[in-house]
């Protein structure tokens, strides 16, 4: 298991390492999908460069960091060379990676765990609160409060209430909410929680969608950068063309979060009642009410 | 009884005269100087100049200064003011340095008063102040287009140092703004002409006439206020307005080289302006000697040599009022020879500028600067760059072939959407005979959709680049020194330096434009996919799920009703 997780993470350091080093570094970096006003390094490098001219990197539009990270960044570029850049780059990556198996593996003992005590209750027919979970559940809220009070904020109640003895699940869903209703959507969010999918394996059995929701994704993929290229460079489409492929990867990734609610809703279900559909030897099915 | 009326009336303008003294009088001159590119520039320049000092009781009653602009100029506690509308482009290199230099479109410049408290208002009111006498778009100058620049630009006039502080020249009084997109015509140049004391009735205003003015390569109409030592100890101060026009007229594309006043004005000169104490034409006959050879009909006055910074001009001089004495008068110049080229000594400094890039994202802005001398030159470069095109400070590179050049000095304010544009100001060392390419990266912002213009697909202009240089030599140099009022001063005026200020092109930049009937199918798509998220995650959120046998309406029930029939006898059959 362990050689298993080494080679992965060692190959994964040596793909990201190389398209760094390539020549499509730039062509990516400048992707509209990757860069925006908001992670832009270029831009974090500007405010560092007139921070360090003795101009005020606030008193102009392209610098959105925090000063404590402007601080940070400035020691970086500073004293670390391109390529410990690089590294470190790779390296916060790679952190990354490791802290999501992790709470993956945590979760997934957890889930197993809570599965059978949860069968075993049932069988008891005896319910029992999980007071760590709602604290759990409302660190997290704070957490995405303040990131977003737009259109997630219409959910952050319904969905934590519904949601709160799988906080995991909740954390998932406010992710993908704020990524596909943030303002400067960029395709680090998307990737961030679509990253958290191997938690949901045990709800792959009940999803329906994932191969509209597939499809979708995969022509946005291909759509979005034709297009862009379209409107911007050759002129031949407009900003409409851009705008639709943004709204059908946002319809898609409803779509999809959707799909994996509903299928934790029935997998609650499942786990209680059996995946029996009969009623007295006539059909059923599943409705919500 | 019969001699008492003219005494009575003799006496009396005495005592009008006595009692409010004009210390003031006004200048016509015009200035033709035949190219070597085969055009000719013709300079006009009217000038009052009235000793008095700049107080809030000055401009209640004027006699040759133009009333409606000095109460603005009052209002506002202007101390110098620089107001250029200008069409087409001057090229430097082709027709060496202007009197004045302007950008396309207009251009405003301003010094106020250090009294001023709010400078931002005072210059609103007073860019909206002269919209309104020069029928100019300057109301659309605010402090999202103007830039108060350290360097480039200083006061050319007095510069009131009471109060003890010894450098009182502070750039936080001093606006400058360009709007390339102007467009100037007749409407401008009626109110131009409307400053003048004897408007455009008589003396050489009457040769602006707009059709004729207007179908030039490049014309620019110019108000230049600023106050001036009376005396050379600078205890009396006097106010100076300088209005002037350039032109250049295109000889090449004509039949014949000849030309004349009447060809380039459509008239003759009738008669100079009566309050005018000077009323002269000069004709910069230089190049006669040279290898062209012309005649002036009729011949002129005087004429004068001027040695200016290593420059020898020969000038024909004609004083108006002697020549107009028999009625209308035209100067000609006639060739006795077809087509000839001149011999073009090159400027000794010029720019341009361009971007480079495509596509609607990302570009980088590229400003050349040629030194033609053979020492080096400092050189100050302005660059103000609008808001919608963030530019990245670390991203300049200032190169002379493979060599980086290193700014002496530098000054960078970054800029801030809809408030201040990107202000970036360089003093820059151009080593000898060289090329200098500065650059920079910007991007192409996104704009709100009611921020593009009529025909957003045209795209936007970005006023140019100013380059400031006090000049070593006076090679292809016209100005006037900066203690003279009249084109006469510049005539034998050795100098230390002399100060230009170029501007490079205006820039026409398309930003990416979206389809502007797109707000309907934002709102519908985007509700869509709003409500697309809603529905699934309410219905998840409030509803639990039960298991429900599967209720049939009437079509399913007598479906599997004929079913049974049909299945069942078949079983019985078996």
């Amino acid at each position: 298991m362990k050689k298993q997780w080494l080679s992965n993470f060692i190959l994964a350091g040596i793909i990201r390492f190389l398209l760094m080093n390539s020549e499509y570094q730039k062509v990516i970096s400048d992707r509209v999908e990757v860069s925006t006003a908001l992670n832009s390094w270029k831009r974090v490098t500007e405010g560092v460069y007139l921070y360090n001219c003795g101009i005020d990197p606030y008193t102009g539009d392209l610098f959105h960091e925090t000063p404590i990270g402007l601080y940070v960044f400035n020691f970086i570029q500073q004293h670390l060379s391109q390529w410990i850049l690089f590294c470190l780059f790779v390296f916060t990556d790679l952190l990354t990676a490791v802290f999501l198996g992790l709470t993956a593996k945590q979760y997934a003992t957890e889930l197993i765990s809570k599965q059978k005590i949860e069968e075993k209750l049932c069988n008891e027919n005896k319910e029992t609160r999980n007071d760590a979970s709602i604290v759990y559940t409302s660190m997290i809220w704070l957490f995405i409060a303040s990131f977003q009070i737009n259109v997630s904020l219409l959910y952050i109640v319904p969905l934590a209430l519904r949601l709160r003895h799988d906080p995991m699940l909740l954390a998932f869903s406010y992710l993908a909410i704020i990524a596909i209703f943030k303002s400067y959507p960029c395709i680090g969010d998307v990737g961030f929680y679509m990253s958290l999918l191997p938690l949901w394996k045990h709800l792959f059995q009940y999803t329906q969608q994932g191969f509209t929701v597939g499809c979708f994704m995969l022509f946005c993929t291909v759509f979005a950068p034709t297009v862009w290229y379209q409107w911007i460079y050759s002129r031949s489409a407009n900003a409409n063309f851009y705008f639709g492929v943004t709204l059908a990867f946002a319809i898609a990734q409803i779509f999809f979060l959707t799909d994996i609610l509903f299928a934790s809703v029935k997998h609650e279900f499942a786990v209680r009642h059996g995946i029996n559909k009969d009623i007295s030897g006539n059909t059923a099915k599943l409705l919500l009410e | 009884m019969h001699f008492k009326i003219p005494l009575l009336s003799f006496i009396f303008i005495t005592f009008i005269k006595c009692v409010s003294p004009q210390n003031d009088f006004f200048d016509e001159e015009l200035m033709l100087k035949p190219l070597p590119s085969n055009h000719v520039y013709a300079y006009f320049q009217f000038t009052t100049v009235w000793e008095t000092t700049k107080d809030v009781t000055t401009f209640q009653h004027s006699h040759l200064f133009p009333r409606g602009l000095g109460e603005i100029i009052s209002r506002h506690n202007v101390d110098e003011l620089h107001l250029t509308l200008t069409k087409g482009l001057w090229h430097y290199q082709k027709w060496g340095y202007p009197y004045h230099d302007a950008g396309p479109g207009a251009e405003i410049t301003t010094w106020f008063h250090k009294d001023v408290k709010n400078v931002d208002d005072e210059w609103k009111g007073l860019t909206n102040a002269l919209a309104g006498l020069f029928c100019a778009s300057l109301n659309f100058v605010n402090p999202a287009n103007s830039v108060s620049p350290e360097y480039t630009f200083r006061p050319t006039g007095v510069v009131d140092r009471s109060g003890g502080v010894v450098d009182s020249v502070n750039s936080s009084h001093l606006r400058y703004s360009s709007l390339p997109r102007e467009i100037v015509c007749t409407e401008n140049l009626t109110p131009f002409k409307k400053l003048l004391p004897c408007d455009s009735k008589k003396g050489l205003a009457t040769l602006l006439n707009s059709a004729y003015i207007h179908n030039t390569n490049y014309h620019s109409i110019g108000i230049h206020f600023r106050v001036i030592c009376s005396n050379t100890i600078c205890t009396k101060t006097s106010l100076e307005l300088r209005q002037s026009v350039s032109l250049i007229y295109d000889t090449v594309t004509d039949v014949s080289q000849d030309w004349s006043i009447r060809k380039f004005f459509g008239m003759g000169i009738r008669r100079a302006c009566p309050l005018a104490t000077l009323s002269n034409i000069y004709i910069d006959i230089s190049s006669n000697n040279t290898n062209q050879i012309y005649e002036l009909v009729p011949s002129p006055s005087a004429k004068i040599v001027s040695l200016r910074g290593g420059q020898l001009n020969e000038i024909a001089v004609y004083d108006i009022r002697s020549h107009s004495s028999k009625g209308i008068f035209n100067i000609q110049v006639l060739y006795n020879t077809t087509h000839t080229a001149g011999l073009n000594y090159p400027s000794i400094l010029y720019a341009n500028r361009y971007i480079i890039g495509y596509g609607q994202e990302r570009g980088s802005l590229v400003t050349k600067i040629y030194n033609n001398y053979w020492q080096t030159l400092d050189i100050i470069l302005l660059e103000s760059i609008p808001w919608y095109l963030p530019v990245y400070l670390h991203s300049v590179t200032i190169t002379c072939g493979t060599k980086n050049i290193i700014p002496l000095a530098q000054r960078y304010l970054p800029g801030k959407e809809r408030k201040s544009p990107y202000y970036l100001e360089f003093i820059l060392r151009l080593p000898p005979q060289s090329v200098t390419k500065f650059s920079i990266e910007m991007d192409y912002s996104f704009l709100k959709w009611q921020e593009y213009p009529p025909d957003a697909n045209h795209g936007f202009y970005m006023g140019p680049a100013i380059i400031t240089a006090l000049l070593p030599i006076a090679r292809n140099y016209t100005a006037l020194p900066l203690d003279g009022s009249t084109i006469t001063s510049s005539f034998n005026a050795s100098r230390e330096g002399y100060l230009v200020q170029l501007r490079t092109e205006s820039l026409l930049i398309s930003l990416p434009t979206p389809d502007f009937s797109m707000p309907y199918n934002v709102i519908c798509l985007a509700c869509t996919a709003v409500a697309l998220a809603f529905g699934p995650l309410h219905n998840i959120s409030t509803k639990r799920l039960v298991l429900k046998r599967v209720e049939m309406d009437w079509k399913e029930k007598l479906l599997s009703f004929l079913m049974k029939k049909i299945v069942k006898p078949k079983k019985k059959e078996e």
